[in-house]
C-alpha cells in the first residue's frame, strides 16, 4: 500500500510539472536610437559555413555540415556629425570634410540560409536549430571581421561623393570637393 | 573483515582527496570537464562578393526589438512523443514545439534616391527641400540574436526559416505600431535641416511629401 502511495505521489508530481503552462515571454521594445546615417553602398556576399563535429572523445562517429549564407552589408557615413567648420564655401565652390565611412548594417535574411550538405554518423543526432544558429553566429563574426577587406569603405566613399556631388549641384554649386576623415587644407586658398 | 572495509574506504577517500587537490591545481580536468562536449568551431572560409549596389538612404531611426514566435507540428509516427500520446491522450503531447526568441533591429528612414530637381530649391541663403515619406529600410534578425527557447522533435532548416520570417514580419509590424515611421520622418527632417545649416544656409525649409 505504502509503495503504491509513493508511486502515486511521484506520478502526480511529474504530471504537475509537465502540465504547467509554458511561461510566456514578455515582448517589449528594447531601445530606439535616433540617428542620421547616409547609407550609400550595399554589398551582397556569400559565405560557406563549414563545420566538423568530431572533437568530443566519448561521442562515436562525427557530424559534418556545410551551410551557404547570403548576407547584405550596408555602409555609409554619419551625416549628423557634419559641422559648419567642416564646410568651406567660396562663391560657387564648396569643400566638404566628411566622417570616415562605417558599417551601418549586416543582415543575414533567414531565407538566404541553406544547408548545402549534412553528414551524420549513425550514432549521432542531426544538428538541431540551436546548434545550426551557433555555427551561423560564428559565421557572422567572421563576416564582420572581414568586412574591411571587401573594399566596401572605398566604394562607400566613391558613392557618397557621387550622391553629394549631385545633391550640391542641385543647390547651385559647380566646383565640389569632398574629403573623408582628416581635416583637409582649404582647397580654394591661393 | 571490518578492518579490510575500513582500509578500502580510507584508500578510496585518499585517492579522491588527491584527485580533488590535483583538479584544484589545474593539473587534471574535473569530471564535468571530461564529459563536456568539445565546442564545434567553423573553418575559416572566404567571402564572395556577389553584387554591389548603390543606394541613397537616410537611416534616421534604429529600433532594437525582441519578439517570440512559436510553431507546432504533429510528432512523427512512431516517435516517443506519439507513443506517449497513445497512452495518455493529452492534446499537447503528440505535438513537436519550436519556440524562438528573436532579437532584431528595424532601420527606418528616408530613401533619397528619387530626389528630383523639383524637390530641391536654393536661392541665396535660402533652401527648400521636400523629402519622401519615411519607410522601413531594413529588418535584421541574425542567427546571433536568435535564441532557441524550446525545440522538441526534429525541425528542418526550411521550417525554422519560415518561423524566422514570421518573426521579421512581427518586428516590422511592431515598428509601425510604435509610430516609428512618423518618428523617422521627424528625425530625417532634423538631420537634413542640420546638414543644410552646416552648408551655410540661414533660411532652411525641409518638409515631407505626404
Amino acid at each position: 500500500m505504502g509503495k503504491i502511495k509513493h508511486y502515486g505521489y511521484t506520478l502526480l508530481m511529474v504530471l504537475a510539472v509537465s502540465c504547467q503552462s509554458r511561461q510566456e515571454r514578455v515582448q517589449q521594445v528594447l531601445a530606439i536610437t535616433e540617428m542620421g546615417e547616409l547609407a550609400t553602398t550595399e554589398y551582397s556576399i556569400t559565405k560557406i559555413v563549414k563545420a566538423n563535429d568530431n572533437q568530443t572523445w566519448y561521442k562515436i562517429g562525427d557530424r559534418k555540415i556545410l551551410i551557404s549564407v547570403e548576407a547584405t552589408i550596408k555602409a555609409g557615413i554619419d551625416l549628423q556629425s557634419v559641422r559648419p567648420q567642416d564646410v568651406i564655401i567660396d562663391g560657387k565652390k564648396i569643400s566638404l570634410q566628411l566622417p570616415e565611412p562605417r558599417l551601418i548594417s549586416m543582415t543575414i535574411p533567414p531565407d538566404k540560409i541553406k544547408v548545402a550538405y549534412e553528414e551524420v554518423g549513425i550514432f549521432r543526432m542531426q544538428f538541431n536549430n540551436a546548434e545550426r544558429d551557433a555555427l551561423l553566429a560564428q559565421g557572422e563574426k567572421q563576416i564582420t571581421s572581414a568586412i574591411a577587406e571587401t573594399g566596401i569603405y572605398a566604394t562607400t566613399e566613391k558613392n557618397v561623393r557621387q550622391f553629394l556631388t549631385a545633391f550640391l549641384k542641385k543647390l547651385g554649386y559647380d566646383q565640389i570637393t569632398i574629403s573623408f576623415g582628416k581635416q583637409p587644407a582649404n582647397p580654394f586658398k591661393q | 573483515m571490518i578492518k579490510r572495509t575500513i582500509n578500502t574506504v580510507a584508500a578510496i577517500l585518499i585517492v579522491l582527496g588527491i584527485y580533488v587537490l590535483v583538479v584544484k591545481a589545474g593539473w587534471l580536468p574535473s569530471p564535468s570537464m571530461i564529459f563536456k562536449p568539445a565546442p564545434v568551431l567553423i573553418d575559416q572560409t572566404p567571402i564572395l562578393i556577389n553584387e554591389i549596389r548603390q543606394v541613397s538612404q537616410l537611416v534616421s531611426i534604429t529600433a532594437f526589438d525582441e519578439v517570440v514566435v512559436s510553431t507546432v507540428k504533429p510528432a512523427p509516427v512512431g516517435s516517443a512523443r506519439q507513443l506517449l500520446h497513445l497512452v495518455t491522450p493529452t492534446a499537447g503531447l503528440a505535438l513537436d514545439h519550436l519556440v524562438l526568441v528573436v532579437k532584431g533591429t528595424v532601420q527606418v528612414g528616408t530613401d533619397l534616391g528619387g530626389l528630383s530637381d523639383q524637390q530641391v530649391f536654393a536661392s541665396g541663403d535660402s533652401v527648400s527641400l521636400t523629402l519622401p515619406a519615411a519607410k522601413i529600410l531594413q529588418v535584421t534578425a541574425n542567427p546571433s540574436g536568435t535564441e532557441t527557447f524550446i525545440e522538441e522533435g526534429i525541425w528542418l532548416p526550411a521550417e525554422v526559416n519560415t518561423l524566422k520570417l514570421k518573426a521579421i514580419e512581427q518586428l516590422k509590424a511592431r515598428a509601425i505600431e510604435k509610430g516609428l515611421l512618423h518618428k523617422a520622418d521627424v528625425q530625417s527632417l532634423q538631420v537634413m535641416q542640420h546638414f543644410l545649416k552646416a552648408l551655410g544656409y540661414t533660411r532652411v525649409r525641409v518638409v515631407t511629401s505626404q
